[in-house]
């Protein structure tokens, strides 16, 4: 596996406050990985350490380059949308156009406008005219059209209507993903983003509590729905939580094995979700 | 390239480059319209008739003094203008791009912070000059065309009364010096705003004023002297001491009796003083301290976590 992004023991000191604390990441090349946290984690510190925008103490390799010190080289093959709102508003569409196809040695113009051409975004129109999901198209079609190695999306959705959440994540993943690509996304909406990731990484308290391939993630947590006779020898085999709901009980098991919990009720992978409110509220308990 | 976009980027965002000397220009050819019309210039018997004579009974060199009266009469105001224009550019442009967010747009693209500032720099020194340069020579043109229609009104020659004696090269060569001296020995005051705006989390003017009146202040309560305010005066106007000879007052200036002290012609190239502005110990002294106010400028710009 080529490592495109490589940290062990980031530390970011705000104050005496620790945004990071010992956070590690690896990243293959051609993953999708999410990285997820609740507010105040550390997500946007991490993202703004792997991108250059904040000294470190630790160490972090990006596309083995060191981001601090040789960030501009490193935005030649890194892409980010760091906020919706960042595209200034006083930017016209086709001078934000003229304006990267100049600074940046690998955007594809043709790219861009063709897809632009399929949103209702006018040509010649200020940021401040455009609606927020409109905005996020037009930086989403800037972005897609550098061929970059890694696309760091921080909440790109944000305050962003359904359809044009799904409509988002659906052009990434068939207009821009392929073999060649990584992308690193944080972001709330989970469930929504669950089915296009190749990778997962729960951050929490400037750690990371977990960090696993989607492919594994069934083999190391399972989610028991207990019989009722089995709920107190299921309870005894040490779960990370324990939900209930309309009376049934769900558990959520870490590195079980599934002969040992197969016989006690119905077995199933759990969602992103359930598993993060098991591992990181678990453990604010 | 990369820098000439970096460049036009700042005409996109502020507007007033172009807008504010375009909008003087206009306004002082209304003026003379109106005040044609109202003359009745273009009547063989209105305000040409004064012209033809006036212009006709002068010595050559008295012709060439008159036109270069008329020709920077409209230069102050310009000059104003882009005082004002320079001024606001620079303590919003490091400080706009953080209160909008949009800098992390900015930074994510290959453009080191490096190139950023210089350009806004470069904006500051050159390009906002050079703009007002432009639309000060086209005033000026719109001027002489003006006059070229009360003389024809009059039945005079345009070419020997207007044209000939107007002496648009050497004010053009003149303006263009200035304001490349007045660049170099501006730019530690540039330097010191853009470091304002790249330091302020809100108020960069503030930021910019408040240090300067403060110390102005101290010093005038400690020592009962102004050599704070004496020295931030002396960067502003400073340099039609330096960089001219002192014949330089008389080049616009009307005595008691009316009479036009203005220099003829062949003496306005001799107003440069080259050597006097290169050799100006002060000169140097405020590159030095300008270029320590942009590092730093550009130091905040890459290094200040914005949270």
């Amino acid at each position: 596996m080529n490592e495109l992004v490589h940290a062990r023991g980031l530390v970011k000191r705000y104050g005496r406050k620790r945004a990071l604390d010992g956070f590690d990441l690896s990243i293959g090349e051609g993953r999708i990985v999410g990285l997820i946290g609740p507010n105040g984690a550390g997500k946007t510190t991490a993202l703004k350490a792997l991108l250059g925008l904040t000294a470190y103490e630790g160490e972090l390799q990006v596309l083995g380059l060191d981001p601090v010190r040789q960030r501009k080289q490193l935005m030649q093959d890194v892409c980010f949308i760091a906020d919706v709102a960042v595209l200034p508003r006083w930017l016209r569409v086709n001078q934000a156009l003229d304006y990267v196809a100049t600074v940046h040695p690998r955007f594809r113009r043709e790219r861009a406008e063709a897809f632009l051409a399929t949103t209702e975004i006018p040509a010649r129109a200020r940021v401040k005219t455009l609606s927020k999901g409109m905005i996020t198209q037009l930086h989403l079609a800037l972005i897609m059209a550098i061929d970059a190695r890694l696309l760091v999306l921080d909440e790109p959705t944000l305050g962003l209507d359904i359809l044009f959440r799904k409509a988002f994540y659906t052009t990434l993943l068939n207009d821009y993903f392929d073999d060649h690509r990584t992308i690193l996304v944080t972001t709330h909406q989970v469930e929504e983003i669950e089915y296009i990731l190749t990778d997962v990484v729960f951050i929490d308290h400037g750690r990371a509590v977990l960090a696993e391939a989607m492919d594994t993630l069934g083999e190391r947590y399972r989610q028991l729905i207990p019989r009722r006779e089995h709920l107190e020898a299921a309870r005894a085999l040490g779960p990370l939580s324990e939900e209930t709901s309309f009376g049934r009980h769900a558990l959520i098991f870490e590195d079980v094995p599934q002969e040992r919990l197969a016989p006690l009720g119905e077995l199933r992978t759990p969602s992103i979700s359930d598993l993060f409110v098991a591992k990181v509220g678990g453990a604010r308990k | 390239m990369t820098f000439l976009m970096l460049l036009r980027r700042e005409t996109w965002e502020h507007r007033a480059i172009v807008l504010a000397p375009a909008i003087v220009a206009g306004l002082t050819t209304l003026l003379m319209l109106a005040g044609l019309v109202q003359g009745r210039g273009l009547s063989r018997d209105g305000a040409g008739l004064y012209l033809v004579q006036g212009l006709g009974l002068m010595s050559p060199e008295r012709r060439e003094a008159s036109l270069t009266v008329l020709l920077t009469g409209v230069v102050p105001l310009f000059l104003l203008t882009m005082v004002i224009v320079i001024l606001f550019y620079a303590v919003d442009a490091l400080y706009s791009e953080r209160r909008d967010r949009s800098i992390l747009f900015w930074k994510s693209l290959p453009v080191t912070d490096l190139a950023t500032v210089l350009s806004k720099l470069c904006t500051a020194l050159l390009i906002i000059p050079l703009v007002t340069l432009v639309f000060i020579g086209l005033t000026q043109v719109l001027t002489l065309l003006l006059a070229t229609l009360m003389v024809w009104g009059a039945e005079g020659d345009a070419w020997s009364l207007v044209w000939r004696p107007a002496p648009l090269m050497s004010l053009w060569t003149l303006a263009l010096y200035f304001m490349v001296a007045a660049a170099v020995w501006c730019a530690p005051l540039i330097g010191w705003l853009l470091l304002a705006s790249a330091w302020a989390r809100k108020a960069p003017l503030l930021w910019a004023t408040l240090p300067v009146v403060i110390g102005g202040q101290l010093e005038l309560l400690a020592f009962g002297t102004t050599a704070v305010y004496s020295l931030v005066a002396d960067r502003v106007i400073g340099v039609f001491r330096v960089a001219f000879r002192p014949d330089i007052k008389t080049l616009m200036q009307v005595d008691g009796d009316g009479e036009l002290q203005a220099v003829a012609t062949d003496r306005l190239l001799a107003l440069i003083d080259l050597p006097g502005l290169l050799t100006a110990p002060g000169l140097w002294l405020g590159l030095a301290v300008a270029a320590v106010f942009v590092m730093l400028a550009i130091w905040l710009r890459r290094y200040r976590d914005e949270g």
